[in-house]
């Protein structure tokens, strides 16, 4: 009886609070979203009509003719309000590869910068210190990883929407509409708030987390993997890559967690993207995702089904990212850079 | 001993623009007592001061590697002090001396692999074939093709047993795999390995055991045609059946390679090597047929390590 049992009772208190907390998350989301499933089944997952309001609208034949009551004036009737994720899912699913894609190869660039040039990098000075800049780099990419998602988002409004509407999107949008085959991509109207900002936003906030696990898993490749590639005659680029075929397990856990990061992002993409459910071909046209649908939404929910909706997408937003952090875990923890023994 | 060698003692590890050449005794002073205590076992004599003891039959071969007055240095800490060595062509070298007297030190500048290695400063030059190896013009990927490394600790890459033996291909840019599957059979024959994974050459490497991941490595090394193999200490970490196939697999490729083996066991320097250098703290102190630095060396200290009484 000391210190001990108090510390593993502690301990197990610890982790029985987390798994109770995880728990009740899910089933506080499970039983609110039971009322949309009850009303769309697995439609709603398929559906892309998002219309939270009873619509009033005149009654027509299957023709189209007006339907007139005996006074001649049109008869109207009730649509009710109807829910489908699609474009939510959509546009996370989009958003989040356009962000890999453009966030993966720039990370791994880094993350190997900082493992076999920076270190060697270190101006001196004239009295003899050396200036430690891959530390320094280190430090400002964790620093960046750190940075709340509202001052990305921000940003992002302010500098990054005015220059892709008056700046690049133009461009593209030129190249789109003159080169053949790639006229789906055409726009006629250019906001800056759209699929393509708000992917360039993701991008730009999963490059830190990517490069720092990718950079500390790329640091555990044994000195000998480099070493036996170079002495078989690599050059000094496929020594690069052996080291990330070496640590490929890892460096896929370290995509995961971007991935992750991705799909949850809420403030920052839900002020670029426009938030409005479409599902497009071009990338210069607003869109939602899942979680800039809930920012929105969610405290304006006026109808039981509206929320129940709502819910049911948290629901699938949470479960993506819970499967999306556990193969991260796996692949990185639990295989140690992806070798037996 | 141990009180003779503290009173005899040079600092072995003077600045490195000490010249080779008679010096005043006790003009040095040893201030490091950690390499005090290191050198304390040696019961002899001044490494700096003689000049390397090279036996006559070494000159008398063909050489188709020489080190020049090669000098290295980790940062400030000064590790080969002016190394000259010929190393005799399609022969077994073996480099023996005691832990930490620079001997895999030497052996990895031969295909300039300590220039991986930060704030590493270099003087002199080796010559291979009579091509500068420390040239700046020198194409150091060609080169290392050419002298091809086994490293102490097996280092197969995450791949299949196949591919690991065709690697070297692989990055020069080999696409017929008939060609592949040739040099593949004919690299894990040479290296004593082909009967016992013909059966799975495209299962992963890791799945073989310690001497057979070695041999692999060997024939990863063959395989890239070099003609001079480097091999550190290649059976520190084999069983001695594992070692003895290594051996024999050494003394296989004597002839058609030339091998230079850094072995801490000075039964296998004497079973599978032509000459022995003797290394002790970055200087070679004696040099000559293996039989004769086993049996009858010319200085002390070299009987003094090989008979075991320090190092
Ligand atoms: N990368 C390095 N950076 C700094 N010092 C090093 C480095 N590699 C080796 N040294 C130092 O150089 C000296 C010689 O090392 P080396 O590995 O050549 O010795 P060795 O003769 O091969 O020893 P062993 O028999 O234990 O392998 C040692 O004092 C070691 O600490
Ligand atoms: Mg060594």
């Amino acid at each position: 009886m000391g210190s001990d049992a108090v510390l593993g009772f502690f301990v197990r208190f610890g982790a029985v609070t987390v798994l109770v907390m995880m728990a009740s998350l899910v089933f506080v989301l499970f039983r609110g979203s039971l009322d949309s499933m009850k009303t769309f089944g697995p439609k709603f997952l398929v559906s892309s009509t998002w219309r939270p309001n009873d619509l009033e609208v005149t009654k027509r034949t299957s023709d189209g003719k007006i339907v007139r009551d005996a006074d001649g004036d049109p008869v109207m009737e009730t649509i009710p309000a109807k829910f489908g994720a699609l474009p939510a899912i959509y546009g996370t699913a989009v958003s989040s590869i356009v962000a890999l894609t453009l966030a993966v190869p720039l990370s791994l660039g880094a993350a190997l910068f900082l493992i076999r040039i920076a270190p060697r990098l270190r101006p001196r000075l004239p009295n003899g210190w050396r200036v430690p800049i891959d530390m320094w780099i280190s430090f400002l990419i964790e620093f960046l990883a750190a940075i709340p998602s509202i001052a990305y988002g921000m940003w992002g409004l302010f500098v990054l929407v005015p220059y892709m509407q008056s700046h690049l999107e133009p461009g593209l949008n030129w190249i789109f509409g003159h080169v053949p085959g790639l006229g789906f991509m055409h726009a006629d109207a250019l906001t800056g708030r759209d699929m393509l900002t708000g992917s360039l936003v993701l991008a730009i906030m999963i490059v830190p987390i990517i490069t720092a696990v990718s950079r500390d898993v790329l640091r555990a490749v044994p000195q000998a993997q480099i070493e036996g590639s170079l002495a078989l005659g690599a050059t000094w680029w496929q020594s690069c890559f052996e080291m990330l075929r070496y640590s490929r397990s890892g460096l896929f856990g370290a995509v995961m967690l971007g991935l992750a990061r991705a799909a949850g992002e809420t403030m920052a993409i839900s002020m670029v993207i426009g938030n409005i459910p479409n599902i497009k071909a071009t990338p210069f046209a607003a869109a939602q995702t899942m979680s800039s649908l809930l920012a929105n939404e969610v405290s304006e929910a006026s109808t039981k089904l509206h929320t129940s909706s709502l819910l049911q997408v948290a629901l699938i937003l949470l479960l993506m990212s819970l499967a999306f952090n556990i193969v991260a875990r796996k692949l990185i923890v639990g295989k140690g850079g992806g070798v037996r023994g | 001993m141990m009180q003779r060698a503290q009173t005899t003692l040079t600092h072995p590890s003077d600045p490195p623009a000490a010249r080779p050449g008679p010096k005043p005794a006790g003009a040095s002073v040893n201030s490091n007592p950690a390499e005090n205590r290191a050198a304390a076992s040696l019961p002899v004599v001044l490494p700096g001061v003689a000049p390397t003891d090279v036996h006559p039959e070494v000159d008398a071969e063909t050489h188709i590697l020489t080190v020049d007055n090669f000098k290295l240095a980790y940062g400030k800490r000064q590790t080969l002090h002016g190394i000259n060595m010929k190393i005799a062509g399609g022969k077994v070298t073996a480099l023996i001396g005691p832990s930490g007297c620079g001997k895999s030190t030497l052996l990895r500048s031969m295909n300039r692999l300590n220039d991986l290695v930060d704030g590493v400063k270099i003087e002199g030059d080796m010559r291979f074939k009579g091509q500068s190896i420390y040239d700046r013009n020198v194409d150091v990927i060609d080169l290392r093709k050419k002298l091809g490394m086994v490293f102490q600790k097996s280092n197969p890459f995450p791949m299949s047993i196949f591919e690991n033996v065709v690697y070297a291909l692989r990055i020069a840019g080999e696409r017929s795999n008939a060609r592949l599957d040739e040099v593949c059979a004919k690299s894990l024959k040479s290296a004593a390995l082909w009967e016992e994974v013909k059966d799975r050459l495209h299962s992963s490497a890791f799945g073989l055991s310690g001497g057979q991941q070695q041999r692999l490595c060997i024939a990863r090394a063959i395989a890239a045609e070099p003609e001079v193999l480097l091999m550190d200490e290649p059976c520190s970490a084999l069983d001695p059946i594992a070692t003895q196939k290594v051996e024999e697999l050494i003394y296989e490729l004597r002839g058609k390679y030339t091998v230079v083996i850094v072995t801490h066991n000075m039964h296998q320097a004497a079973r599978c090597s032509d000459y022995t250098a003797f290394m002790y703290m970055g200087r070679i102190i004696e040099y000559g047929p293996t039989e004769a630095i086993f049996v009858r060396p010319h200085l002390k200290e070299t009987e003094a390590y090989v008979t075991g009484r320090f190092g």
